[in-house]
Order: structure tokens, then C-alpha cells, then sequence
């Protein structure tokens, strides 16, 4: 948890700006959410009011450059300042460059807090998360591994390290063991983080809705510029909107058309309309990506769905279900050292995720390696003692160790609840059945369906 | 006629490309063609009998010991209505050796009684000629195989006529004394004269109930006295043991010397039932790592199957689940234990939506690792009522063994047949034209039958007969070694499995590029071994036991 009360002081380091780093996106942000709230709309009036939203738009954007360009001379003017302060400002005035989506600049900040002294973990894996949001990917692999390199302990940045390095095997190993120190030294008691542990650089966050905020065909291009950061590209979109016809091109639609497809058990479809409706999703599309990648799982396309899965775990880092569903997809894959690591992450959002710890066990049964599968699952069910099913994992584990007496303990606890639910539903089917029998006037005692 | 030619020549090289790009083998509906006209009555009526939607089975077995695989097919009938459940009748086709069938079951004298659930076949009398047993939502029926193309029905003698609802069966040597035993698996104590309403009485909807509407059945087991069964049910220790049973398979999993009887539960934990000795049975599976699915949920177990696919020498399981569910594939382990691996095999999530009944481990491909084959169809006829998306009429899946350890579902590349939309139940491999690869044989509920052929096996095949003594001449129980290169390929003979039906007797080995095995090693059921080496490819053989390979015979090049 050291790690993570390191970024959470970065985090406080950017809340803590002279003008308020993350204040100055307030008025953009805000007009954006209202852009959104209205985007369930279509049809001409449904243009005019979002055409009507531009101005707002562009003078938030006016007022947060101007704010920029006033950190920006108070950097220049301070340059010969202590280094400890130089240093701070200059990563201050990178994170707002980051969050204006202006990354070369954040970059060239960054790199000018790393010359006034030894670049510490949390500037180096600010850099490391502006060049992978730049698409230098190469890079950001190499920052990512420094982060590490430079704060060893830290399991954010082992996570990090394992997740998105290019560092070869050895680091990577490093970087592993680190996150089963932590895993092994966790206290399960612990409080989720007041701040969450993975810093999100966005200035319109995708988790801003936890369902996707979808445009229809003439909000599409506003809504994919914002999106991807390109907040004056956007705002010059929605000045010169106009109306469009509901088609091919319309993200909405084809969100409909997606789930109508999806229901209906036609997943390449699905697959093809979730896809295309990303295009034109505002926030919450890492609720649609774990959507497609349900879909290619069932698809039998393990590939997609981590990808998909890792795309909306980047874009909802502090989302404790995508890093498990993540783990889930990697652990079908065979990848169980990049599952553990995704499981971590949730552990880190979340010390005392029952669920977490059982998938944990679950992939060390899986592995073989039996013994740490009973830690892992014992702490599964001290944390939530009616999971009937890590019970049942916890008595198979104990079962291969050769615990036979423990393993029968744990099996007859776990047989004595699922006799139990399979009573009720026997019984629940069968009054059921009478309930309908009798409605329908027929014998004494009908649903009860399968 | 230029642009014709330059057309031509295109066709020709993409045809080429292809070939190179999409080899793998393609399955071809060849039922008609062979003369297969069988139709399946399911009965299907407004009251909802559940036996109107378990289908039926079917096998492959030579009847008449020609070195030709025979068809047979299993008919339902009707609980509601005598005038359809009077149409009902069960069909016996022989191979001809030509790529046709001729319908023999008047000659063979094989009657119709009940609603025709499964059935299996074996040679319960060591007179040398494989018998059928029939199961029967009603009474079910054994006939012995005169073995001149006749059948007699012994049912009463042998006393084997449960009339309860049998589902799978299977023939084995339980108690290790040289004979078939057999086991019946029953499904639940249903009223053949009043089905309870299940469904929405306001709406006017009526769906088949769900199993756990009725009281669960144990399954029965016979022990072989000399050509007459006795009951050992009770004493077996098996009868206190209730569930909705509807598949089985017989295997020694854990390499004890000893039969494990593995029994698929519908919506109840799976069955392993472990003995060593005495016909006195203990059942297992909980702690085994069978009885419920990796979440701890058990599952609607309908088909089942065992075989080595991960090429470790020990045995894993697949069984069929409902949609939803996923599914399973136990792996085996040391000790005997097993390990649910669907989702890290693959085969989980591309199974959800289906729900799947007859299964097998084939080697389709003849690359020496065991693929699976299901055959799929919902249980509601009303299906899309129920669930929006779900569909009555389901496709084929075939999973692919890419590794030795994962899987990728092809069926929808394995032909236009394989990839068509039925009612799927009962689903039978076997080598039927004798090319060294494996065709199919699948029933659909309330409809017609489909023999699949295998149209492209690619690799090098070996098919194994095995003749044991007296009392178990087809050695079901046995198991098959084969080393070619550095890969050992285990099979094991088994009389019954899948959903409602039981493969080809004879043991399939793809060999990939292999042209010869280096070793053949048979483990027979008394528990002796037989060692041949350095056997030539694209052969079939037959080994009996304490002589060792007897004959050989090339495998026939499409033979049609």
C-alpha cells in the first residue's frame, strides 16, 4: 500500500495547483456532461441544442488556455528557483498539459522536472503514462520499467511494470515477485485507498458514466474528438454540426443494433455494431468494450476479447470489475502471471475483494501450486463466508495437498449449502407449477420451466 | 475464350492457395445418399411430456462381424398419442462396404416397445456377435445377435426390462470376472400418462418442465451371471444414490486396474463411482473434481465422454451442459483427481449459447490429438418465448485440439452439414468407409438422422480391433498405447458414451506424419499386456489377446 500513498501524493501534488491544475477543466468538463446529459437525443432540435452547447464549449476552452498560458509564465518566470520547486512546477504545469491533451508539452515539462534532480518513481510513470497515451508505445515500455526500477517496492508500479513494460523476462520476474509480496503481505482488513491507486490523465475521464454515452450520426465526430483528447477539434465539430439522418454512420443505431443482435444470439453481428458504435462514444466506452469483449470470448476469439479488455482498463484504471474481468480473459489464455497482476490491480482499488482473492486461488490451483491456493482462498472466505463456491475450491485445494481431513470439513460445509439451495429450488419449481396448475383450473396442483 | 482461360487459370491457383490455407477436414451429409431414411418421432404434443424433447440415440457397431460398421437408430414415439407412438420404429441398417446402407431391421427382427431412449451394444453372451441393448422411457429391451442377421429379444430372460426412464448405457466388465456387466442410467420417475403444466397459465405458455419437477432415479446395475443379469443395484451401494442421470462412461481413470463409471447429472453433481472389487461401489466425484463445475455450480450434465487429450497419459472428460452454463471439460490430474479446464482449454464461452448433448473425443483430423465433436438443440421447442435469442434448432460444434491443451470451435468450416441448424441429441463416431478417418453418425429430435462423412483426414491412421477371450471378445475395458515418434497416443475401448449412444468399438489413432508406430501396447481388462512393434500406417489390425496382431488390412482409399 506504500506505493499507492506515493501516487496518491502526486494526486494531491495536481489537486494542490496554484489555480488548481484540475480546476482549470472544470468549466469545460462541465459543459461536456451537458453535452452528454442531451445526447440521448436526436433530430434537428436535438442538433440545435447541442450546436447551442458550442460557445460554452469554446469559452471554457479559451478561459483553461489562458489559465495554462498563466502557469506557463509563472514556470519561465520561476525557472531559477530552488530545484525542489522548479522541479514541482514543472510537473504541475505537465500534468495540466496532459489534461489539456497537449502531450508533447506535458512530455517537455516532464522531462524538465527530471533535470533538476534524479527523476523520482511517480514524475518517471507520469512520463511513462503521457507516451503511451502519445501511442509511443516502445517508450513508455522502457518508462514504465524505470518507474519500477526506481521504487521497487511499489506494487502500481510492478503492476505497471508487468502489464506494460518491454522489459525482458528478468525485470518482469522482478516486477512479478514484487506484486506476490504484496499479495503475500496484504492485509485484507485494509480500507479500499481514499485515493484511488492508478492516476487517470483524462480531463474528461471515461468513467465520467458507467454506461456508454453514445452520439448519433451528427454527434459522432464531436463525441470521438473528445473522446481522444482533441478538445478544440471537437468544439470546431459541434460549431459547424448539422443534422444527420439516422444510418450506417450513426453510433447510436448501431449501439441498438448491436444489443438487438447481441440478445438475439447473432455475435459476429454484435460484434461488428459495438465496434462501429465506439467510434462514436463519448464516456463509459470501457462498459462497451467489456461488452465486446464478452462477445469474442463466445466467439471463441480470446485475442479480441484481451484486447478489449486491456483497452478498457486503461481507459477505467480505478475500475476494480475490468481488471478482474481482464484477469479472467488472461487466465483463459493460459497468461496467469498477467491475471495475477490484473487481480492485484483490483486488489490494490480494493485490499478486501473477496472475488479477487478467490480468482487469486483459483489460478494457483490452476498452476499447481496448492498450498498458496488454500492462503489465497481462505482469505476469499474469511471475507465472504457464504461463497459456496470458493468453499468448494478451498476443499479441491486442500484435497491435492493431501489435507484429507480438512479438505472433508471444508467439502461438508460446501455439500450442506448446495443440498440446501437445491431443496429450495426443487421446492420453489414445484409451487410454482401448483400456483399455475391451479390458475389454469386444471389438476390440483404448472411454471417451472427450465 | 481468352478471358475464360485467364478465369480458369485464377480459379485454379486460388483453389490451390486454399488448399494450402484451409486443409482441414470437411464433413459431408451423405444419409441420403447411403440410403439412411430414418425419421425420429419425438411425439411432440401440446402436453409437454418431457420425453418428447430428450430425443433419442444411436450407435455404430458391425453386427455382422463383416469388418463394416452398421448403423443403428433409435426411435422415441408418443406418450400422448397411441397412433404416432404406433409409427414409432427403430431402425437397423448394414453397411453394404459401397457407401450404402440397406435397411435390415425387419430381417433382424427388432421390434418396437416404449418411447426408445438409448441404447448400447456389446457381447454380453461371449458367443463372439454383438448384442443391443435398448433403453426406454417404458420397458427396455436386450437382444441377442444369432449371428446369421437375426436378433432374439432376451429381455425377460436375461431379465434386464427396467421400465423405468432409462437414459445411457454402457457394457463393461465391472467386477473384472471376464463378462459385460451393464449399467443403465435413469432419469427421473415421470407419469407417462399426465405431464404437469409447466409455464405461464394467463399467457397460455406451456414449456417441458424442468427436471427438478421430478423425483431423481439411481441407476441400475447388472451383473452378468452367465448370460442372466442379476439386480445389483441395492447391494452395489448405487441405489441410494438418486439424480437425473442421462449419460455414462466407463473408464479406468485412474489406472487402479479398476472401472470408473462416470454418470452425467442433469442440474445435480455429476457421478464417479470407484470400486475395487466386489461389484461394492463408492462414489466419488466431489472430491475427484467431477461432480461440479469449476464455480462450485452443478451443471445439466446430458452427454459424456473420456479420452486423453492433452496426450499425458491420463484420462479427462468432456460433458455437455445446458446454454449458459458452459460445457465441461475435466482434466485429469495424478491420483485420480481432475480439474475443470473449459475456460483455459477454450471450449467454455464459445459453448454458452448452446445446449449441448451428444459429445465425443475423435481425432477428426488424424493429427493425433483428440478433438471434440457436440451435437447441439435446445430443450424448449418454444425456446425463443422463453429467451429472447435462444434458438430450438442449434449447430454442431467441433473443437479443434490446436495444442494438445487448447482448443478452436471450426464447426462452422466443417461443412455445410455440420454447420446446419438441428435439433441435436445423440452423436456416434466411427470409421464407416474404413479410410482411417472418422465420419459421424448424429440424431436430431423429431427428425431425420445424419451420417457425416470424414471427407480429408490429412494425416497418417491406424485402426485397432481387439479381440479378447471368451466372455469379453470385443476387450471393452481395454487400453490401447500407441508410440509414434515421441508422442504416446492413449485409447480406450469403451462399450457406450456420449448422449444416448456408444462409437465404433475399434480404437482410432491419427498419426499426423507419422508412417508407422513404433509401438502398440495393449493393457487388456484382465490385466495382461500385449506388445507389437514397428506396425505400418494406414492399416487396420486386429490384436487378440496372448497372440498378439492376427490380421492386418490396409485402409481402404475412399472407399466411397
Amino acid at each position: 500500500m506504500r506505493a499507492s500513498l506515493t501516487l496518491a501524493a502526486t494526486l494531491l501534488t495536481v489537486a494542490g495547483l496554484p489555480a488548481g491544475v484540475r480546476a482549470q477543466a472544470d468549466a469545460f468538463v462541465a459543459s461536456v456532461r451537458e453535452l452528454a446529459a442531451g445526447a440521448d437525443r436526436s433530430g434537428p432540435a436535438a442538433a440545435n441544442t447541442a450546436r447551442a452547447a458550442a460557445p460554452r464549449l469554446r469559452a471554457a476552452l479559451v478561459e483553461w488556455d489562458r489559465r495554462l498560458g498563466d502557469m506557463q509564465a509563472a514556470v519561465d518566470r520561476e525557472a531559477r528557483a530552488a530545484a525542489d520547486r522548479a522541479r514541482i512546477l514543472h510537473i504541475e504545469l505537465g500534468v495540466a498539459y496532459r489534461l489539456r491533451g497537449r502531450l508533447d508539452a506535458a512530455l517537455r515539462e516532464f522531462d524538465a522536472a527530471a533535470t533538476q534532480q534524479p527523476a523520482g518513481s511517480d514524475l518517471l510513470l507520469l512520463r511513462a503514462l503521457t507516451l503511451e497515451a502519445a501511442g509511443r508505445t516502445a517508450d513508455a515500455g522502457a518508462a514504465f520499467n524505470a518507474a519500477f526500477a526506481a521504487a521497487t517496492a511499489s506494487p502500481v508500479k510492478a503492476y505497471y511494470a508487468v502489464r506494460r513494460s518491454t522489459a525482458g523476462t528478468a525485470a518482469r520476474a522482478t516486477a512479478l515477485r514484487a506484486l506476490m509480496t504484496a499479495y503475500e503481505r496484504l492485509d485484507v482488513r485494509t480500507r479500499s485507498p481514499v485515493s484511488p491507486p492508478f492516476l487517470p490523465l483524462d480531463a474528461v475521464p471515461d468513467t465520467l458514466s458507467r454506461t456508454p454515452v453514445v452520439a448519433d450520426a451528427a454527434l459522432r465526430e464531436t463525441f470521438a474528438h473528445l473522446a481522444a483528447g482533441r478538445y478544440d477539434d471537437a468544439v470546431a465539430a459541434l460549431e459547424t454540426l448539422e443534422p444527420a439522418t439516422r444510418g450506417a454512420n450513426d453510433p447510436r443505431a448501431l449501439l441498438v443494433h448491436g444489443q438487438r443482435d447481441e440478445a438475439e444470439n447473432r455475435i459476429a453481428d454484435a460484434r461488428l455494431a459495438y465496434r462501429a458504435a465506439l467510434d462514436g462514444t463519448l464516456t463509459g466506452r470501457h462498459a462497451l468494450l467489456v461488452a465486446l469483449a464478452r462477445l469474442a470470448q463466445v466467439d471463441g476469439d480470446t485475442a479480441a476479447a484481451i484486447e478489449a479488455l486491456a483497452a478498457a482498463a486503461r481507459l477505467a484504471p480505478n475500475e476494480p470489475a475490468v481488471h478482474k474481468e481482464l484477469a479472467g480473459a488472461f487466465a483463459a489464455d493460459g497468461r496467469r502471471d498477467d491475471a495475477f497482476a490484473e487481480l492485484m490491480a483490483a486488489l490494490l482499488i480494493a485490499p478486501g475483494d473477496a472475488q479477487a482473492h478467490a480468482a487469486i486461488g483459483g489460478l494457483f490451483l490452476d498452476d499447481g501450486r496448492d498450498a498458496e491456493a488454500v492462503v489465497a482462498l481462505t482469505r476469499a472466505i474469511d471475507l465472504a463466508p457464504a461463497r459456496h463456491e470458493t468453499r468448494y475450491a478451498l476443499a479441491r485445494a486442500l484435497t491435492r495437498l493431501g489435507r484429507t481431513d480438512d479438505a472433508a470439513r471444508q467439502f461438508a460445509l460446501f455439500e450442506a449449502a448446495r443440498r440446501e439451495a437445491l431443496e429450495r429450488r426443487r421446492r420453489d419449481i414445484a409451487s410454482e407449477v401448483e400456483r399455475e396448475e391451479t390458475l389454469r383450473g386444471d389438476h390440483p396442483a404448472g411454471s417451472g420451466a427450465r | 475464350m481468352r478471358t475464360a482461360a485467364v478465369a480458369a487459370a485464377v480459379t485454379a491457383a486460388a483453389a490451390m492457395i486454399l488448399n494450402a490455407e484451409t486443409p482441414l477436414p470437411r464433413f459431408t451429409d451423405i444419409t441420403r445418399a447411403a440410403g439412411i431414411a430414418f425419421q425420429h418421432t419425438n411425439g411432440a404434443s401440446t402436453e409437454k411430456h418431457l420425453v418428447e424433447t430428450m430425443g433419442s440415440g444411436g450407435l455404430f457397431f458391425d453386427y455382422d462381424g463383416d469388418g463394416w460398421l452398421d448403423v443403428f437408430l433409435v426411435d422415441g414415439g408418443s406418450p400422448a398419442d397411441a397412433a404416432v407412438a404406433r409409427r414409432a420404429r427403430h431402425r437397423l441398417y448394414r453397411n453394404r462396404g459401397d457407401g450404402t446402407f440397406a435397411d435390415a431391421t425387419d430381417r433382424a427382427g427388432i421390434q418396437h416397445r416404449g418411447y426408445g431412449m438409448g441404447a448400447c451394444a456389446g457381447d454380453y453372451d461371449g458367443d463372439g456377435r454383438t448384442d443391443l441393448y435398448i433403453t426406454s422411457f417404458g420397458p427396455n429391451v436386450l437382444y441377442r445377435n444369432r449371428g446369421d442377421g437375426t436378433f432374439a429379444d432376451v429381455t425377460a430372460a436375461a431379465r434386464v426390462g427396467d421400465e423405468r426412464f432409462g437414459a445411457s448405457c454402457a457394457f463393461a466388465d465391472l467386477d473384472r470376472d471376464g463378462d459385460l456387466d451393464l449399467w443403465v442410467v435413469n432419469y427421473v420417475n415421470a407419469d407417462p400418462a399426465r405431464s404437469p403444466f409447466c409455464g405461464n397459465a394467463r399467457q397460455g405458455l406451456r414449456f417441458y418442465c424442468h427436471p427438478l419437477k421430478y423425483d431423481p432415479l439411481p441407476s441400475t446395475v447388472y451383473r452378468n451371471d452367465g448370460g442372466v443379469f442379476a439386480d445389483v443395484t441395492a447391494a452395489s451401494g448405487v441405489g441410494a444414490l438418486r439424480s437425473n442421470g442421462l449419460g455414462v462412461v466407463i473408464a479406468d481413470a485412474d489406472d487402479d486396474g479398476w472401472p470408473d463409471v462416470f454418470v452425467a447429472n442433469d442440474t445435480m453433481p455429476n457421478f464417479r463411482f470407484r470400486t475395487s472389487g466386489g461389484l461394492r461401489f463408492e462414489e466419488t466425484a466431489l472430491v475427484s473434481g467431477v461432480a461440479l463445475a469449476a464455480d462450485g455450480t452443478a451443471r445439466a450434465g446430458m452427454g459424456i465422454d473420456a479420452g486423453d487429450y492433452d496426450g499425458d497419459g491420463r484420462l479427462d472428460l468432456v460433458i455437455t451442459n445446458l446454454d449458459f452454463e458452459m460445457h465441461t471439460l475435466h482434466r485429469g490430474l495424478d491420483r485420480g483427481l481432475f480439474t475443470d479446464s473449459a475456460i483455459d482449454s477454450g471450449i467454455g464461452y464459445p459453448t454458452l449459447p448452446f445446449v449441448g448433448f451428444g459429445v465425443a473425443f475423435l481425432d477428426y483430423d488424424d493429427d493425433g490429438r483428440l478433438d471434440i465433436a457436440t451435437a447441439n438443440g435446445h430443450i424448449l421447442d418454444n425456446a425463443p418465448r422463453f429467451r429472447a435469442g435462444s434458438t430450438y434448432r442449434q449447430r454442431k460444434l467441433l473443437f479443434r485440439n490446436t495444442t494438445g491443451r487448447r482448443f478452436a470451435e471450426v464447426g462452422r468450416g466443417a461443412g455445410a452439414a455440420f454447420a446446419a441448424e438441428r435439433v441435436g441429441r445423440g452423436l456416434a463416431t466411427g470409421d464407416i468407409d474404413n479410410d482411417g478417418d472418422l465420419d459421424l453418425l448424429v440424431t436430431n429430435n423429431g427428425d431425420s438422422a445424419e451420417l457425416l462423412r470424414n471427407d480429408g483426414g490429412r494425416g497418417h491412421a491406424l485402426l485397432v480391433t481387439l479381440r479378447g477371450p471368451a466372455g469379453n471378445r470385443e476387450a471393452i475395458g481395454a487400453r490401447i498405447r500407441v508410440t509414434a515418434g515421441a508422442r504416446t497416443l492413449r485409447r480406450d475401448v469403451k462399450a457406450g458414451s456420449s448422449y444416448l449412444s456408444q462409437n465404433d468399438l475399434r480404437a482410432h489413432f491419427g498419426l499426423g506424419e507419422a508412417t508407422h508406430a513404433d509401438r502398440v501396447e495393449v493393457q487388456w481388462p484382465s490385466g495382461a499386456r500385449d506388445t507389437i512393434l514397428a506396425v505400418d500406417a494406414d492399416q487396420s489390425i486386429t490384436i487378440e489377446e496372448g497372440k498378439g496382431l492376427v490380421t492386418r488390412a490396409g485402409l481402404t482409399m475412399r472407399a466411397f
